[in-house]
């Protein structure tokens, strides 16, 4: 949450000698961040983020409250001015006191209630100091009455409302809580269907007549005539106020303050500010007692932080002086017994200061986070880095990833999100899909099951600049299919079999290049990986994409697409070496021309050769033509050279052997 | 006749020309010349004789091959004697022929300096889900259904009746069925008491992963990666997070880098803080990448207690502290030629040949 507060009106809380650029550095430094300061019109405007357990520094007084501890320590002269505002309704004569208002709150719905009737309204527009500060802060100026309930929360702190009194027809207030389907009209003139259990409040006669915290209604709203108002403010519920207002999605800067657990103690000083201001802008007087109802005022609560627990998680000896003396700073009234702080909470830090950790956070942050040195873990290692295995599977994957890179493919990143028209040109069923409820944009509504959809919108989107393309992908796929995922099997827990798989896939899209160029890559990086007989089956799958499939991509060229099982593969890596000594005794070869028929695999060819004689260590293929393959086939023995004789021998089996298997003839 | 090498060696020393370079080759290398002579003679001795010779003559032509090689070079590089001897003009200038490589993403490039950074410290990199159930993803890092803390997070959530599977007859079936809320991550976080719950201490831990959040401008995709540090030991202090944060920016951004934390809200961590790096592009003066010369990068914090406790873990015992912070963005500020986070996806193959 941003407030955007002048520096003049910050100067009316806090008296100090530091400059506005001084302040940004050192509230940035130890409380909330100052990101910026601009200068309009002669005036300093702070932009300052206020984080959202701090609501009570969202208001001029809470920010100037918080410069007022820290700036001291960075030598500058800081006092807070608090001004004391008891006696503004103190001089209401009692015969003017002849207007009433029943407030109830049965349920207690409200922490507290403080309401006070102003007669003598005159409306009219703000003088320029108030609607220029509201408008800084972002806040729409409309008349000096409504201007006064904005003023006030930004400067104070509480969100506060007025209504027309003499549009009250009742005179009374009833607070409850609402029915499911019940009507109001905003001040905006919008109508909202209430979800039920809503706090509202009711004129007695069943008519809601505000929605209390969040936002006025129009039938009890200033209007161009009023005379006579009722200056409201309530503390409520926060948990109630949030529901209702994101149900409703009315979100106004009261409801995300009041959401957030506005101080009571701080309304009351809020109520007082505002008549002060209806007498001063509306030269309004004060036609009633102060209604307050506040059945359970919040009991100052206690935190205790042992020092030593400070000390620990600040490493640095900060004296017990200097500890009391920075809480007491920020009004939280301290004292060190028996080695603990005992902290009395104010009111205004009710709902952020609750343990001891609160207290710590307290004392270091103004102490400053800059004054302390930074050093490196000093423990000892984990388990995990001691017995750390190279054959883990996120260090393998880097590997692949390198290998990949070596033999020129691409990698890409895409979105893991597709569309049920990716789903269906796949043929995959939706409904072992995982589905997003809320999905961005309805062609991103399902997590992918596969990569190639991705990978196909890749290819059609480069084609018309890219004749040959080898890319890549590494990523988590997700689906229902298979439910035994590594987390369940490590670490059982009642969500994960709630859970869908997630199986990290590699997937590669090739075009213009040649199935053996493909191959011979995907071997050499399964050699790389210590993976010796490469059978793809067993890891995933290569295939050409159907042209089908390809024109729903408005592809027009082949594409070749392999998509391997990314843990399959880590499982089997090895970075084991073999060695094999060189052979004492040369090798010899002879190269062959066979006819093929076909329908015949070269590996059945290869595979029958090699069994004609143990002296046939290898067979390359040289040369392809037409119906016939050149081969050479080398021979070596461990024990002695090769002879003639020996090439004779095996090239009689081998044509023999083929021939009768395959019906293979040598090449005349 | 016996070739010479001193001989050989002299008659190099005394080439003019690249003619005389030519000659001298082919009377040496030539298909008639003195070593092709020796070869043709093999044929008269006997199988033994045959293998030895025939092994002799290789290393000598090769020797040979090498003498000329080293002359030619020589010669185009202005030679050792005084580039007297200028056979051949050798145009060193023209282009190199490239190795035919590919690329990997500049997010594998960013996650695996990450990864190297920490491992020197002994963080080990770890996986957790991406889509995970909403308890490791808010409620076990203190954020109870409906807190307004989690508005921050813009979550994508899975549709349940997708997520839910009847239990199989062995297993016990579950109370709360209807109530497993599962969302895409929208950070690192969840892997946090997924960590604890290994029950293995001290924990020094980066997780990195994909996060998905439902925004989309320049600055923001719908899907990201974070890498999230955890460090949950005895003592373990502020100034240890210093220190990490500090470690990493030197060895990240450069050795001139300073940081700094201050004071912020995270419902899973007490105290919160901001943390931020010097600009390496200004050096601390202020310019468009950065604010008054600082960069915010993330968010960071000591492990709040009810976190440790979610995680199995005695607050009274350890303590802790987690950071996590986006990869693209921290790679982009590193980079600082990139504005819009979604230039980091783009899918053209003239971008990404690029790095």
């Amino acid at each position: 949450m941003d407030i955007l507060i002048q520096d003049s009106w910050l100067r009316e809380y806090i008296e100090t000698n530091a400059a506005p650029r001084d302040i940004q550095r050192c509230l940035s430094l130890c409380g909330p961040s100052v990101e910026k300061i601009v200068e309009k019109d002669g005036e300093i405007i702070y932009s300052i983020e206020v984080t959202t357990n701090r609501v009570d520094e969202y208001c001029v007084r809470g920010i100037a409250r918080e410069a007022a501890a820290i700036l001291p320590r960075f030598g500058f002269h800081a006092k807070f001015i608090n001004p004391d505002r008891r006696d503004v309704a103190c001089n209401v004569s009692t015969q003017k006191n002849k207007l009433t208002i029943d407030i109830q709150d049965p349920e207690q719905n409200c922490q507290r209630i403080l309401g006070v009737i102003l007669d003598n309204v005159h409306l009219a527009s703000s003088p320029k100091k108030i609607s220029d500060r509201l408008e800084t802060a972002g806040i729409r100026s409309l008349n000096n009455a409504v201007d006064i309930t904005n003023y006030v929360m930004t400067e104070i702190g509480h969100p506060a409302h007025v209504f027309d009194y003499d549009r009250l027809t009742t005179k009374k207030l009833l607070i409850r809580k609402s029915k499911k389907g019940e009507k109001i009209i905003s001040l905006e003139d919008k109508e909202y269907i209430l979800p039920g259990g809503d706090i509202v409040i009711d004129d007695g006669t069943g008519k809601i007549i505000d929605l209390p915290g969040i936002i006025g209604t129009a039938n009890s709203i200033v209007v161009s005539n009023t005379k006579r108002v009722l200056f409201f403010i309530e503390t409520n519920d926060p948990g109630i106020i949030r529901n209702t207002s994101m149900s409703l999605g009315i979100r106004t800067v009261a409801a995300t303050l009041n959401e957030k657990g506005v101080d009571p103690e701080t309304a009351k000083n809020a109520l007082l500010r505002g008549i002060e201001l209806f007498k001063e802008l509306c030269d309004a007087e004060v036609a009633s007692e102060i209604y307050d109802i506040y059945p359970n005022p919040i009991k100052p609560k206690t935190v205790s932080c042992p020092m030593q627990k400070l000390y620990d998680f600040a490493d640095e000896k900060i004296s017990e002086r200097e500890i009391l003396s920075i809480l007491n700073s920020l009004e939280i009234k301290s004292e060190i017994k028996n080695g603990n702080i005992i902290s009395r909470v104010p009111s205004f830090r009710n709902h952020d200061i609750n343990i001891l950790e609160d207290i710590i956070e307290e004392v270091v942050r103004i102490y400053g986070y800059h004054n302390l040195k930074g050093k490196l873990p000093e423990g000892e290692l984990p388990e995990n880095v001691i017995s750390a295995s190279s054959a883990d599977t996120l260090r393998v994957e880097q590997r692949i990833k390198e290998l990949l890179k070596e033999t020129n493919f691409t990698e890409v990143y895409t979105l893991s999100m597709l569309s049920s028209n990716d789903l269906e040109n796949i043929n995959y069923p939706c409904g072992n899909a995982v589905k997003i409820n809320n999905p961005l944009l309805k062609e991103e509504e399902y997590m992918r099951p596969s990569l190639l959809p991705s990978l196909l919108k890749i290819v059609s989107e480069n084609l018309s600049h890219e004749k040959e393309m080898a890319i890549f992908e590494m990523s988590n796929v997700y689906n229902y299919e298979l439910r035994i995922t590594n987390y369940e099997l490590k670490n059982k827990n009642k969500f994960d079999q709630f859970l869908p798989s997630e199986k990290m896939m590699l997937g590669i899209v090739c075009v213009s290049h040649d199935f053996f160029e493909i191959k011979g890559k995907l071997e050499y990086i399964f050699k790389e990986l210590g993976i010796i007989s490469l059978r793809i089956n067993n890891y995933g799958k290569i295939e050409y994409v159907e042209n089908n499939l390809l024109q729903k991509y408005k592809i027009s060229e082949p594409v070749l697409y392999i998509e391997l099982d990314n843990e399959k593969i880590c499982a089997d890596y090895s970075n084991k070496k073999t060695f094999i000594p060189i052979p004492k005794f040369p090798e010899a070869y002879e190269d062959l021309s066979l006819i093929i028929p076909e329908g015949i695999y070269y590996t059945d060819i290869e595979k029958m050769i090699k069994q004609q004689s143990d002296l046939i260590k290898k067979v390359n293929l040289l040369d392809e033509y037409k119906d016939s393959l050149t081969l050479r086939v080398i021979y070596q023995s461990e024990e002695r050279n090769i002879v003639d004789r020996d090439i004779k021998e095996g090239r009689e089996k081998i044509l023999k052997a083929l021939n009768q298997g395959f019906k293979i003839f040598l090449k005349s | 006749m016996e070739i010479n090498i001193n001989q050989l060696k002299q008659e190099i020393q005394e080439i003019k020309s690249a003619n005389d370079f030519d000659s001298l080759r082919v009377k040496y290398l030539g298909g008639n010349g003195l070593i092709a002579q020796e070869f043709k003679k093999i044929k008269n001795l006997t199988i033994e004789e045959k293998k030895q010779r025939g092994k002799e003559l290789n290393e000598l032509k090769k020797q040979i091959e090498t003498l000329f090689d080293v002359s030619r070079q020589q010669s185009a590089c202005g030679g050792s004697d005084g580039g007297q001897a200028k056979h051949q003009f050798f145009d060193f200038t023209k282009p190199g022929i490239p190795p035919m490589v590919g690329h990997l993403h500049l997010i594998t490039q960013a996650i695996d300096e990450i990864t190297r950074i920490f491992e020197k410290i002994g963080f080990t990199r770890v996986r957790h889900p991406e889509i995970d159930s909403d308890y490791y993803a808010f409620e076990s890092l203190n954020m109870p259904v409906n807190h307004p803390a989690r508005d921050e997070w813009e979550t994508f959530f899975v549709a349940t009746k997708n997520a839910l599977r009847m239990p199989k007859a062995t297993e016990e079936p579950l109370q709360d069925e209807n109530n497993v809320r599962i969302v895409l991550t929208p950070h690192t976080s969840n892997g946090q008491v997924r960590e604890m719950e290994k029950g293995q201490l001290p924990i020094r831990m980066i997780n990195i992963a994909k996060c998905y959040r439902r925004q989309s401008d320049i600055s923001h995709t719908p899907m990201f990666h974070q890498f999230e540090g955890l460090y949950v030991d005895k003592k373990v202090s502020i100034k240890h997070l210093i220190g990490v944060i500090d470690y990493f920016g030197k060895q990240f951004f450069g050795e001139k880098t300073k940081s700094r934390i201050r004071p912020f809200h995270f419902k899973f961590t007490e105290p919160s803080f901001e943390v931020d790096f010097s600009c390496s592009w200004c050096g601390g003066k202020g310019c468009r990448l950065c604010k008054e010369g600082w960069l915010e990068l993330g968010g960071a914090g000591m492990v709040h207690p009810n976190v440790l406790r979610a995680g199995g873990i005695d607050p009274n015992k350890y303590s802790g502290f987690a950071f996590g912070w986006g990869v693209e963005r921290t790679y982009m500020i590193k980079c600082g030629f990139l504005s819009d986070l979604r230039t980091m996806y783009s899918t053209d193959l003239r971008v990404l040949r690029q790095f």
